[in-house]
């Protein structure tokens, strides 16, 4: 059983990498990219809300609009895409309220990446895939952990990278936003080697 | 989420994002979808036409609304806009279209947090009026789908030897001269050629270049 | 007229309320008039495809070729044994084995060793589409199947002959490979390919596969060039399939036990 949910962690963590396998979060992956000491940040608040959305989401998905779940005959899946939205805003405004609160220290280090993370899909893709390939509720916390985590590995990869590049004396029209497209494509390359790993 | 339309006419507010502001290549939203949908012509156009449409109707319903959306909760209305239009949208795939919509599979619920049509309705339907709105939304929707569809043109005429599935050149496991080039059809192929369409804007339009970082110092991120 | 203060905390809930409301009529409306369409459009792509692997492809209107040549059964997977007593026709056609896998109730656990396609689960029952000429002779048995490939979950039909051993026809509805790669398994000529092999010699023993080297002419399948993980993870689908789950139906046709014309219609059991 330990096998299985540590092939789960390791297959989303590198041979399904959210930013490098599937490409999503693309926006801020490239946005937010410059330093690796924000992007440790913001990779630190996507796992966060990912491992509070997934399973959030899961158990929502199970007992609410899964069809016959609360009421035999009932489907309620085609409400599951603004379901899912409107939990993970919900969950980063308490999360954002709540760090305010109790954890300062933490809030003034994740505060300002929190409300972009309601628009950043890496969130809404885990929570479509979980549906999708059915997890199980502790399935979906290890991927959700998982699948946040592939996200920010590749994140703090790709700020490493872009560090040592602003050296570089490359063309103009291809400095920083062109430059940044083509490292993450050979990075996306590299990640492809772990395709197809059986586990 | 710029401001570039100073005083929008319909026409202004149309053409503007179509070239000189392309959402994708000179804003830089709405990436991921771009890479993942364009392997082939028929799955970018129709993600194309899915964005216009949502784009669209969403800025035009925000723009109406705009007087009465409260401040503290604008997000989570214009979420909830864009989220059901999304849901329109997947619906109609699944029912008149249902291959695409298997092969779109997640792309299309991926549309609500597309940065394309929440930074539409932020930055621009909650300003102005309706028509406008309507009109830049769909611009905004029809620049993305351009890059879309030159994206996914050069990955499937080289990369499958077809465009919109039609055999432009026939490939050689259909008995044919074309060897296909493997890469094109790699998903990390999309970032060499959005990377190189940048390039090839940023060449001619000197005023987007970034300036080099380790002369200026600036600290942001 | 109400006057309410929008940015105010009764202003706020009264508009969200009301934007909530509309949002929801609108979305319900839509699916309860589209409701129909979609459930045609999965009957319908699910017909489609399984008239391709019985060769019934283009012969008029899709539903009612199908209705014409096609009958579905349910078999306990583990014994072979037809057990569609009590579901109606269309439950029977539209057996959704790929979710009811998932369900403790409706599924067993696959012996890890038998594994090879990484299911873990599968449905008890399976349906077996049966497909007859006018004359109602059946011409071919219609099994599903399914297994992780590259990139996802690949779900196919496997069209075989009465006999129970030769495959006379393949086809994927299902898959997310990559286009040109992987995604030439929806490659007719590769399909193609597949048609006249055997699942065993006469011994009994399971011996198709994909191979990049075909030496055997009634067992190799050439694997696709670019491609082999998905060609390895079609190749174990139908080795769990076709080697290990169906064997005991297999097993029963090759056999004769049952009256095959008979069976398609539903009067044995």
């Amino acid at each position: 059983m330990l096998e299985h949910y540590l092939s789960l962690l390791v297959r989303s963590l590198f041979i399904e990498n959210m930013a490098l396998a599937f490409f999503l979060g693309m926006c801020t992956f490239l946005a937010v990219s410059k330093k690796v000491t924000t992007a440790a940040g913001l990779g630190a608040a996507v796992i966060m809300v990912q491992m509070l959305a997934v399973p959030v989401n899961n158990l929502i998905n199970a007992y609410i609009l899964r069809p016959d779940a609360l009421v035999p005959g009932l489907d309620l899946s085609f409400l599951s895409f603004i379901t899912y939205i409107g939990v993970i805003a919900a969950l980063v405004q308490i999360l954002e309220m709540f760090l305010d609160k109790y954890v300062p220290s933490l809030y003034s280090a994740l505060g300002i990446f929190l409300p972009l993370i309601t628009v950043n899909c890496v969130i809404f893709a885990g929570v479509s895939f979980m549906v999708q390939r059915e997890y199980n509720f502790a399935e979906s916390v290890v991927y959700a952990f998982g699948s946040g985590a592939s996200w920010a590995i590749a994140l703090i990869l790709l700020a490493a990278i872009r560090e040592r590049l602003k050296y570089a004396d490359s063309p103009a029209g291809l400095r920083g936003i062109g430059l940044t497209f083509i490292t993450s494509g050979l990075m996306a390359i590299g990640f492809l080697c772990f395709s197809g790993i059986q586990l | 989420m710029s401001e570039n339309v100073k005083s929008p006419t319909w026409k202004e507010a149309l053409l503007d994002p179509i070239i000189a502001n392309n959402p994708i290549m000179i804003q830089i939203l709405g990436i991921c979808s771009s890479l993942a949908v364009t392997s082939s012509m028929s799955t970018a156009f129709v993600m194309g036409i899915a964005v216009c449409c949502v784009c669209s109707i969403a800025n035009t319903a925000v723009s109406i609304t705009r007087n009465y959306i409260p401040g503290s909760v604008r997000i989570i209305a214009q979420m909830t806009i864009i989220a059901s239009l999304v849901i329109l949208v997947d619906q109609v795939l699944k029912a008149f279209a249902y291959d695409l919509s298997k092969q779109l599979s997640v792309y299309v619920g991926l549309i609500i947090t597309n940065c394309i049509v929440m930074g539409r309705t932020e930055g621009f339907a909650l300003k102005y009026p309706p028509v406008p709105s309507f009109f830049d939304g769909l611009g905004n929707g029809l620049g993305y789908m351009l890059v879309l569809c030159l994206v996914a043109t050069i990955r499937e005429v080289f990369g499958s030897g077809t465009w919109f599935g039609m055999t432009i050149m026939p490939t050689v496991n259909n008995g044919g001269w074309y060897v296909p080039c493997g890469m094109m059809v790699m998903p990390p192929c999309a970032f060499f050629l959005i990377g190189c369409l940048i390039w090839l804007v940023k060449t001619f339009r000197k005023d987007l270049q970034e300036k080099p970082e380790y002369e200026t110092h600036q600290e942001d991120f | 007229m109400l006057k309410l203060d929008k940015n105010s905390v009764p202003g706020t809930f009264v508009i969200i309320t009301g934007f909530c409301l509309v949002c929801s009529v609108l979305v319900s409306s839509a699916v309860v008039v589209l409701d129909p369409f979609k459930a045609e459009a999965v009957a319908n792509d699910r017909k489609v495809n399984i008239l391709r692997v019985s060769g019934f492809e283009e012969q008029g209107k899709i539903a009612d070729v199908y209705a014409k040549h096609i009958d579905a059964r349910l078999i306990k997977v583990a014994s072979g044994e037809f057990a569609d007593q009590g579901l109606s026709k269309e439950e029977v056609d539209g057996y959704n084995f790929a979710s009811l896998a998932k369900q403790p109730k409706t599924s067993e656990a696959i012996p890890s060793d038998q594994d090879v396609a990484g299911l873990r689960n599968r449905s008890t029952l399976m349906p077996v589409y049966f497909s007859h000429g006018d004359d109602g002779k059946v011409q071919r048995v219609i099994l599903p199947f399914y297994g992780q490939a590259l990139w996802s979950t690949a779900y196919g039909y496997m069209a075989v002959a009465p006999d129970g051993n030769s495959i006379q026809g393949i086809t994927f509805y299902s898959h997310g490979e990559t286009p040109g790669l992987g995604g030439e398994i929806d490659n007719p000529r590769w399909q193609a390919l597949w048609v006249g092999k055997r699942f065993t010699d006469e011994q009994g023993a399971y011996k198709v596969r994909i191979t990049k080297n075909p030496s055997q002419k009634d067992f190799d399948v050439d694997s696709l060039s670019g491609a082999t993980l998905t060609s390895r993870g079609v190749d174990n689908a139908v080795h769990y399939w076709f080697g290990n789950a169906y064997r005991p139906f297999l097993d029963k046709l090759r056999k004769g036990e049952f009256d095959l014309d008979a069976a398609a219609k539903g009067e044995s059991k």
